[in-house]
Order: C-alpha cells, then sequence, then structure tokens
C-alpha cells in the first residue's frame, strides 16, 4: 500500500493508494515429464568468452572448435556463491572498479539521439507538493486515446477522507469524466509511483454505485505510458 | 506481416488481420542503459568466492528433469491439474462480448496489436488472446474506433465499490507485482 498526497479544489489530504488483486489468479505453473519434475536451471554454455568471434575465420572453424570450451559446457556453478561485477571485456576479462551508468536515448527509429547520466527518479506521489487534480477528458475521449497499463484505488482511512473521496468520484461520475494528475510545484509532471520506478501519465476515474449502493464510490488511478495509435510510417 | 485472425459476435464470423505489435519505443524511441569506463562499455559478470570472474554471456538458462534434458514432451500443470495444450488465436476463433467503454478502467495492458481490415461496429468487445498454442490464453479487449482497431491483452484488476467502511481483504496488501514498472523510462510528450 502506498500512500498518496492528493489536492483537489484547494483542499489536500494524504490518502490510501491501493493495490489491486487480479480477476482471475494465476495459476500455480509446473512441468513434469514421466522422470519428475522440470525446473529451469542456469549452466554455463561452454561458448569461449576469451576470444573475439568477429576476427575468426572459416578455416579456424573448418580446422577446430575455437568457440566452444567443452569442459565446461553444461557444469552447474554455484551461482548463491557467486556476486554481480561489471567486467572489462577482452581475452582475459578484468573487474571494473570504477564505472558510470549512462542512459543511451534513441529515436522510434533507432538513432542515437541523446547521452546522459543515469537519472534515479524518486517517487513523488507522497510529496510535498501533492498530486494535483488537473484537465479532465470524456471518459471515452480517454479510454480509446491511451493504452492504460496498471490501476491503482484511492481508499478513504476515515469518515472525512470519505466524504472528500466520495465527491471526486460523483464529480467524475456526473459529467462522465476522467481528470488528468499531475505531480510537482506545477502539478504537471507525470507521477512515479516507487523510487527508481518510471514516469507514467495518471488519469482519476470515478464511479458511484447504482440504486441503494450510491453511497459507495470507485476512485481508480489509471497509469498509461502510450498513446492508443500506430506509429509513423516512414518517409 | 499482418496474420490473419478470426472474431465470432453473435453468430457472424468477422475475419481480420493481427498487425506487428506496437510497443511503447515505436512510438516514441527507447533508452537503454549501459554502464561504461573510459567510455568502454562493460559486460555484466559474476565475481566467484575464489576471485573467478564469469561473464554473464557464459551462462543459458535451460530445462532438466532429474534425469537431464527431458525427451518427451513436457506435461503442464496449472493448480496441480494437467492443463490442455489449446490452440493459437490463428487457429480457432475467438468469441466476442460486447463490453460498455468504462471496463477499459480495470484492465491492465501488456499487449497492443493493430488490427487491419477490421470490419467490426464500433465498440469495445471481450475476448481471448494467445500468440502461440499452449495452455495459457491471455484476456483481451478489442477496441474499434472510427479510424482503426486495437487488440489489447492483458488482465483484469478487481477493484470494488468502497463504503464508508473498507473491506480491506480486496486489495492486494502483499502485492509484489508491479504492472507500472518498466526497465525504460522515456518521458514522453503526449499531451
Amino acid at each position: 500500500m502506498n500512500e498518496i498526497h492528493f489536492e483537489y479544489e484547494g483542499k489536500a489530504a494524504r490518502l490510501s493508494l491501493q493495490s489491486l488483486k487480479r480477476e482471475k489468479a494465476q495459476p500455480a505453473i509446473r512441468r513434469r515429464t514421466s522422470t519428475g519434475e522440470v525446473s529451469m536451471v542456469r549452466v554455463l554454455n561452454g561458448q569461449s568468452q576469451s576470444i573475439d568471434k568477429e576476427k575468426l575465420t572459416p578455416d579456424d572453424l573448418i580446422n577446430g572448435d575455437p568457440e566452444i570450451e567443452i569442459e565446461s559446457g553444461g557444469t552447474l556453478p554455484e551461482l548463491e556463491l557467486f556476486t554481480p561485477a561489471y567486467l572489462i571485456p577482452g581475452e582475459k576479462a578484468e573487474i571494473a572498479h570504477e564505472f558510470s551508468e549512462i542512459e543511451i536515448v534513441h529515436t522510434p527509429e533507432g538513432e542515437e539521439k541523446e547521452r546522459r547520466p543515469r537519472v534515479l527518479r524518486s517517487s513523488n506521489i507522497n510529496d510535498v507538493h501533492p498530486i494535483k487534480f488537473g484537465k479532465t477528458f470524456p471518459i471515452e475521449k480517454a479510454f480509446t486515446s491511451f493504452v492504460f497499463r496498471a490501476v491503482y484505488q484511492l481508499v478513504h482511512d476515515d469518515g472525512i477522507g470519505y466524504e472528500f473521496l466520495h465527491g471526486v468520484a460523483k464529480r467524475l461520475h456526473d459529467k462522465k469524466e476522467v481528470a488528468l494528475l499531475g505531480a510537482g510545484p506545477k502539478g504537471n509532471a507525470p507521477l512515479i509511483l516507487r523510487d527508481k520506478g518510471s514516469p507514467h501519465r495518471a488519469f482519476l476515474y470515478g464511479e458511484l454505485g447504482k440504486g441503494g449502493e450510491s453511497d459507495k464510490y470507485r476512485l481508480l488511478l489509471l497509469l498509461s505510458n502510450q498513446e492508443l495509435k500506430l506509429p509513423a510510417k516512414p518517409e | 506481416m499482418p496474420k490473419p485472425i478470426v472474431f465470432t459476435l453473435g453468430k457472424k464470423d468477422f475475419s481480420v488481420e493481427l498487425g506487428r505489435k506496437v510497443t511503447k519505443d515505436d512510438l516514441y524511441g527507447r533508452v537503454k542503459r549501459v554502464v561504461e569506463k573510459d567510455g568502454q562499455p562493460l559486460d555484466r559478470g559474476l565475481l566467484g568466492p575464489d576471485g573467478s570472474l564469469l561473464p554473464r554471456k557464459a551462462l543459458s538458462s535451460i530445462r532438466l528433469d532429474p534425469e537431464g534434458t527431458p525427451v518427451e514432451p513436457e506435461e503442464v500443470l496449472h493448480d496441480g491439474k494437467l492443463a490442455e495444450t489449446r490452440p493459437s488465436s490463428f487457429e480457432e476463433s475467438a468469441p466476442l462480448e460486447e463490453l460498455p467503454i468504462t471496463a477499459l478502467a480495470g484492465f491492465c495492458v501488456s499487449d497492443v496489436y493493430p488490427l487491419e481490415v477490421c470490419d467490426l461496429p464500433k465498440g469495445l468487445y471481450s475476448t481471448w488472446f494467445a500468440y502461440r498454442k499452449g495452455p495459457d490464453r491471455k484476456e483481451a479487449l478489442v477496441l474499434v474506433r472510427e479510424d482503426g482497431a486495437f487488440l489489447m491483452a492483458g488482465h483484469r484488476k478487481n477493484s470494488p465499490l468502497v463504503g464508508l467502511g473498507v473491506v480491506y481483504d480486496f486489495f492486494d496488501a502483499a502485492s509484489t507485482e508491479d504492472d507500472a514498472e518498466e526497465d525504460d523510462d522515456l518521458d514522453f510528450a503526449m499531451m
């Protein structure tokens, strides 16, 4: 469960943001043959890591097997005793003690556009600046224009929170709209739910119960990172 | 290349073409993370207890049964019960059921495919999708707009209506799943 600092019509509150269960639970999957359970295991693949494969000639491959280390292939290393490391590639790999993490931004066509130091983002949903209720869109327009990757539910913790969120849900329900939410001082930045997480555009969908359940509400935070459209055709 | 797929709505079959999956990278580009030293990209690897170094590329994942590499077809069990292999979406027509557009609210999309040559009436439909034959079929929605149609595969989340007293059993307090997290975090200007 997360907490979200949310502002609507000048009132801000810290509220509960709940993860939701799948409607159909995922089954526990096992595989077996007549001899017993099948499991995934990591083994040494026996490919030589000490040669530059691009420098091999056809004769090298015809006259020998320089790309194969037959003795190690298929052996099971005790990986729990190993520690992750970055290695300087070469005929004899060396451990790198100093390194920098870089992000390379590519265009949709695959061309390199930018190189920058890795950006480590922090969660911004429970920040000093509340998540703001922004521009609203008709439900059909928003739902047919964006791909929603994840959904969370806003829930109250007390009676004041209930009235606050029920009011938000009622407004969205009555107007058949969804609201774009924004983070940061200006309330226009994408939301980041977890530290080191990815930014997502967030929409708030509100619904009230029908008939005797009109005192109940459903407020969903819908996260999107993609428009529902086709890529531009290459010129 | 588009692949033919058949949907059944009522008693009528609709033959459409499933286009290539559309990802965020196709629309906005992608961010690749590399680790460098003096401009040279580094390899991921492992440091052994004896000081030996093992490049990550030297490892492969394989399936083993107690006698080694399986020589017979594997049986798949779902919750302890034998799961039957079912045809893919290209081998069996999938029924469509019309839904209100608000049904998109609880659906988490993992894959998006454009549907070409689609004569289905405008609207939202629920169905199933399986790119390959096997025991697993994904829940899917077909959205038909005036300017085109898309198939979205994924899964639905259960979201309860809440009253003054919240029943917390409905929520996934122990969730380790994070649909929203991906490696790539390219920001995009989609507004």
